[in-house]
């Protein structure tokens, strides 16, 4: 009798695949059913919740602080001119064209006109009527009145002035002031514009009238310091990279990330934390996938011998557990979405009282990257170990022990890695970040491997003269100790990865409301002359008002370097940042504020208020490669004044205190025409002290900054918010690799007690072994987790984010404890089986 | 003839050289024959199992199952000749333990794509005399009964030769014997080529033909 093997397989083909399919659903319904696969769900869906939700919620977060932050431009980004020419129509025509909305501002400096020949030099903003296209514009029907928000700015004909500039041209709502040659009728109280950060330091106070009326003041002409700048709304991205190259060398692109320092900083360590959260928590996600696969895969190895044997080809073995995996994974990665989708929306429910308005919605990126990550996680993680069943040799119904079909271990982590690369790669698209985390993690992988059986090896020493179950306890440590180095290994990685973000989130969120703490100053004021010292200081003083030191203050030029022209050592460095040309804010202090810091050189020292030397700010030095001992000329009141760099200083420019690029040692050509300027904070109550301290001191110029002040803290509780939430999900993730880990050993550990007790062993004694077991692990876990946290942290703390360095002590009691405790548990509640059932059952079901 | 060897060898590899399990094994088994393989534990007899059957690949030699020379066909081959030509009971029962008594017995008909597997199923579930006990799964059943699922699943794929790894080796005396009198019965019922592995001489005293494996050779064992 011959057989032909092939024309079999035509015959039945359709009929047999049919067949293989409904047994394969079957398979899968009954292994999800007994529980088999529910690890491996929930790490995969873990996975994918885990990256959606923190997609879409630092997506959301990113738009509404872009959106927010735009409002400080009055626009998504601005092109501005540095010098006195209008910004060309062509380009105005060309962002039109590109679908953005634009708005022209223009700023001049000009002499204003009012009652009985009061004058005052104001700073006027000319803004055309599409003026705001982002944030708000408020005015009020009085002086220091309540504000309203508005669409446009004033029209034609029409001058909006701030509350303090009634006081000095002595005028009121409805009166005519002159600006320039124009005459203009003041119909509101200017309270804030939304790009108020922008003219910090134009002292003068501000007139905002409507650019039809600019030609009109003829402050304008050539020559004169105009400054133009064009607004533009919408997706300015394409448009930027199209014109960016092309610009003409005297206009400079400006967006979001340059109108703040301070929240452009915050968002760029709140966007690498979250990076860096969402990386680690796919990374748990993924050892806890492959762990289940591997698990699920093992115990599937004598079903697929036997499905062999019945005639199950190897191409349909691969078929009927891949197409189940793929089913499954569909599935899971889809439920995964829907609950990233619903977590991140319950979780802005919950915070709703923290967040400060409406978020704007995120857009469909993070659903895509969820999917492509539950994708690669399923291929990556839980593939392999499946698909190599098909190797499976038949004859192992026979003889169980003969081996095929599983994948090495080495190779499984060669897989994940790779896998893992790729993600973070994907994510961050940073080179050096994914080299990092590659490098870390194998520097990692094998240091702790090898100490974990070294802390093996000593505990089992030392620890078995505690008594018998202590002994029972270790000696399962010792015994299986390549397993449970392979274990301790995963547990100190997860708990190091929990370590590191619960930490750094303490230490970001610390220093975020460090940098704004309550009563931050929210109020500059300047033009503060020697004789109204006193009387100033007195009234605040007087009112209790927290305030930061008086500086004298008088603008000069820098004109040379080290007997170098400025002017041609710009041409020669090309330095990208500020316009050094302009007149800088000097000053001189004897003592160094808080929020600065020496990192070259030294402060004065007696002796040094009669020499001519200066301490420079750290990035105005580098831009200009000015180091110490350089001499430099400034030209100050028509004079030239050499001095001698003496000290680089790091400032903190967020920190709302008057802080300045260079301070001198001592008085500045004696003090003559120096006005001085602080910094004080009025909370909402204190609020109409201000017109009172403007009704005595009707020229110095105050500004306000609360309302950038609240958007700050705004943007900073957002994204604490969001820091909080993702760290949630990732210890979630965290726990469900202990979990698999701990299930991934289980069915030895139930044999072992099982014959334990049919041994005679009492419960008490099984149940204790495996404490001490699970425990030791966990503490030795926690152990290599703390010191791996410690070294990592002080890289990211340093390298990624930018803040100082700190050990935590704390850290070295508290890790061995949690993971004890914490592995203990989750050890010995995933064991009960083995003290609840009879011990024949368990031998019989594993 | 059903089942033949030729010059059948299997070495594997060991610490010290290498080491033969089957030394150049020439056998014949006819259609319809019952034949208990037998000798003491390690002297290969589940090995010769595993490649009559065609689970494993012999060092050298031929083995023609069915007329088809078998050692040269590859997994996938192998795995659709099992299909057609073989029915399995082992020692351990080998039922999977997510699938009921009467899935269990589907399962060879659903790898052929056999019709109305169900019906069958049941028909031989009926036959082994544990229609009662369709629904119950594996770790429900006693040791008897789950070996008798497995001689029902055997039967079921209406494979024309049989072979079982000592089918009684995990049952007591008793049940053993039940189970044995099942297997011998349905075997004469539908004419099928057995196989046996056992060291039990009761059981291989029940079959048409002895073989005795010693030291990796087989001879025949002559019936008194």
């Amino acid at each position: 009798m011959t057989v032909s093997v092939k024309s079999e397989t035509r015959q039945s083909g359709a009929g047999k695949a049919g067949a293989a399919r409904s047994l394969a659903l079957k398979l899968l319904w009954r292994d999800w059913r007994s529980g088999e696969l529910n690890i491996l769900i929930a790490a995969l869906m873990v996975a994918v919740t885990t990256v959606t939700s923190i997609g879409l919620f630092s997506d959301r977060i990113r738009n509404s602080i872009q959106d927010e932050a735009g409002s400080l431009l009055a626009a998504d980004a601005q092109i501005r001119s540095r010098s006195a020419i209008p910004i060309s129509d062509e380009l105005r025509q060309q962002a039109e064209s590109a679908g953005l909305a634009t708005a022209d501002i223009v700023t001049f400096q000009a002499m204003a006109f009012g009652n009985d020949d009061a004058l005052q030099l104001s700073a006027v903003k000319a803004v055309s009527p599409e003026y705001p296209l982002k944030g708000e514009l408020v005015i009020a029907d009085q002086p220091f009145g309540e504000g309203r928000s508005v669409q446009a700015g004033p029209p034609a004909g029409e001058a909006w002035i701030i509350s303090r500039l009634f006081l000095s041209l002595g005028i009121g709502i409805g009166d005519t002031i002159g600006v320039g040659d124009a005459n203009l009728t003041v119909t509101a109280a200017l309270i804030t514009e939304p790009d108020e950060a922008g003219s910090f330091f134009d002292f003068n106070p501000r007139v905002m009238i409507n650019t039809a009326d600019v030609e009109q003041t003829g402050a304008v002409q050539l020559g004169s310091r105009a400054r133009y700048r064009l607004l533009l709304g919408g997706d300015v991205e394409p448009f930027k990279a199209q014109v960016e190259d092309t610009l003409r060398p005297d206009y400079r692109w400006a967006d979001v990330r340059d109108a703040n320092e301070g929240v452009t900083s915050a968002l760029d360590r709140a966007e690498s934390f979250l990076l860096l959260a969402g990386s680690l928590g796919v990374m748990l996600a993924g050892v806890a996938l492959a762990l289940a696969s591997r698990r699920y895969a093992s115990r599937q190895l004598s079903h697929v011998a036997l499905l062999k044997t019945l005639g199950l080809t190897p191409n349909a073995i691969a078929r009927l557990y891949a197409g189940n995996l793929v089913i499954l994974g569909v599935i899971t990665v889809f439920a995964g979405l829907a609950l990233g989708w619903i977590l991140h929306w319950a979780f802005l429910e919950l915070a709703s009282g923290l967040l400060p308005r409406e978020l704007e919605p995120a857009g469909w990126r993070p659903i895509w990257i969820g999917l492509l990550t539950g994708m690669v996680c399923l291929m990556a993680f839980a593939f392999p170990p499946v698909w190599v069943l098909r190797q499976v040799p038949p004859a192992k119904v026979l003889r169980s022990e003969l081996e095929g079909g599983t994948l090495s271990q080495r190779m499984v982590v060669a897989i994940g890695a790779v896998a893992v690369v790729g993600l973070v790669w994907f994510y961050s698209g940073d080179v050096l970040l994914t080299a990092a985390l590659l490098g870390g993690g194998l520097i990692a992988l094998f240091g702790v491997s090898l100490m974990a059986a070294v802390l093996i090896r000593v505990v089992r020493r030392y620890g078995s003269r505690l008594g018998t179950t202590w002994r029972l306890g270790l000696s399962n440590l010792q015994r299986h100790s390549r397993q449970n180095a392979f274990q301790i290994m995963v547990f100190s990685i997860a708990l190091m990865l929990l370590f590191i973000l619960t930490l750094l989130r303490s230490s970001l969120i610390g220093e975020w409301q460090q940098q704004l703490p309550e009563g931050a100053p929210n109020h500059f004021a300047f033009n503060i002359f020697e004789d109204e010292l006193d009387g100033f200081q007195g009234i605040l003083d007087a009112n209790n008002v927290q305030r930061e030191p008086l500086y004298p203050m008088i603008r000069g030029r820098l004109t040379d370097v080290n007997d170098e022209a400025l002017v041609d050592r710009l041409d020669r460095l090309q330095p990208s940042g500020d316009d050094f040309r302009r007149e800088l804010n000097l000053t001189w202090s004897d003592t160094l504020a808080d929020d600065n810091a020496v990192v070259d050189g030294q402060w004065w020292e007696p002796g040094d208020a009669q020499r001519n030397l200066i301490s420079v700010e750290q990035d105005f030095a580098e831009q200009l490669e000015i180091g110490l001992g350089d001499e430099l000329t400034f030209t100050i009141g028509g004079q030239p004044v050499d001095v001698t760099v003496k000290s680089i200083r790091t400032v903190q420019w967020d920190s709302l205190a008057p802080n300045f690029y260079v301070i001198f040692s001592g008085p500045i050509l004696e003090g003559a025409g120096a006005a001085y300027i602080t910094s004080f904070y009025l909370d909402a109550d204190q609020k109409p002290l201000l017109a009172e301290l403007l009704r005595q001191h009707p020229t110095v110029s105050v500004i306000e900054v609360d309302a950038i002040i609240r958007q700050i803290q705004d943007i900073v509780g957002q994204v604490t918010v969001a820091v909080e939430f993702i760290l949630g999900l990732v210890l979630v993730a965290g726990f469900i690799v202990l979990l698999a880990s701990v299930q991934a050993t289980l069915d030895v550990r139930l044999v072992e007690s099982a014959i334990l007790r049919t041994l005679g062993a009492r419960a008490a004694l099984v149940r204790g072994g495996l404490w001490i077991e699970f425990a030791s692990l966990g503490a030795l876990a926690g152990l290599l987790g703390a010191l791996g946290a410690e070294v990592a942290l002080a890289y990211f703390q340093t390298e990624m984010l930018n803040l100082s360095w700190t050990p935590h002590p704390l850290l070295w009691v508290t890790g061995p404890i949690l993971g004890g405790v914490v592995i203990g548990v989750i050890g010995v509640v995933s064991t009960r089986r083995v003290i609840k059932v009879p011990p024949m059952v368990v031998l019989r079901s594993v | 003839m059903m089942i033949e060897t030729r010059k059948l060898k299997q070495e594997v590899a060991s610490g010290e050289g290498s080491l033969v399990i089957l030394k150049g094994i020439d056998m014949a088994i006819y259609a319809g024959e019952s034949v208990a393989i037998v000798g003491v534990s390690g002297s290969g007899k589940s090995t010769l199992l595993g490649m009559l059957a065609g689970l494993d690949r012999p060092s050298s030699g031929e083995v023609f199952l069915a007329g088809t020379e078998i050692t040269g066909l590859d997994e996938e081959q192998r795995a659709l000749l099992r299909g057609e030509q073989v029915g399995f009971v082992f020692q351990n029962f080998q039922l999977l333990p997510s699938l009921t008594a009467l899935e269990n017995v589907m399962l060879p008909l659903e790898v052929k794509g056999a019709k109305e597997p169900q019906v069958r199923a049941a028909q031989w579930l009926d036959r082994v005399g544990l229609a009662g006990r369709a629904t119950h799964y594996p770790l429900q059943l006693s040791g008897g009964e789950q070996q008798r699922v497995a001689v029902a699943r055997a039967f079921a794929s209406e494979a024309p030769i049989l072979f079982a790894d000592e089918p009684t080796g995990n049952l007591d005396r008793r049940t053993g014997e039940k189970v044995a009198d099942l297997l011998f019965s349905l075997n004469r019922e539908s004419g099928t080529t057995l196989v046996l592995v056992t060291h039990d001489p009761k059981l291989a005293a029940r079959c048409d033909r002895q073989l005795e494996m010693e030291d990796g050779t087989l001879r025949e064992v002559a019936l008194a």
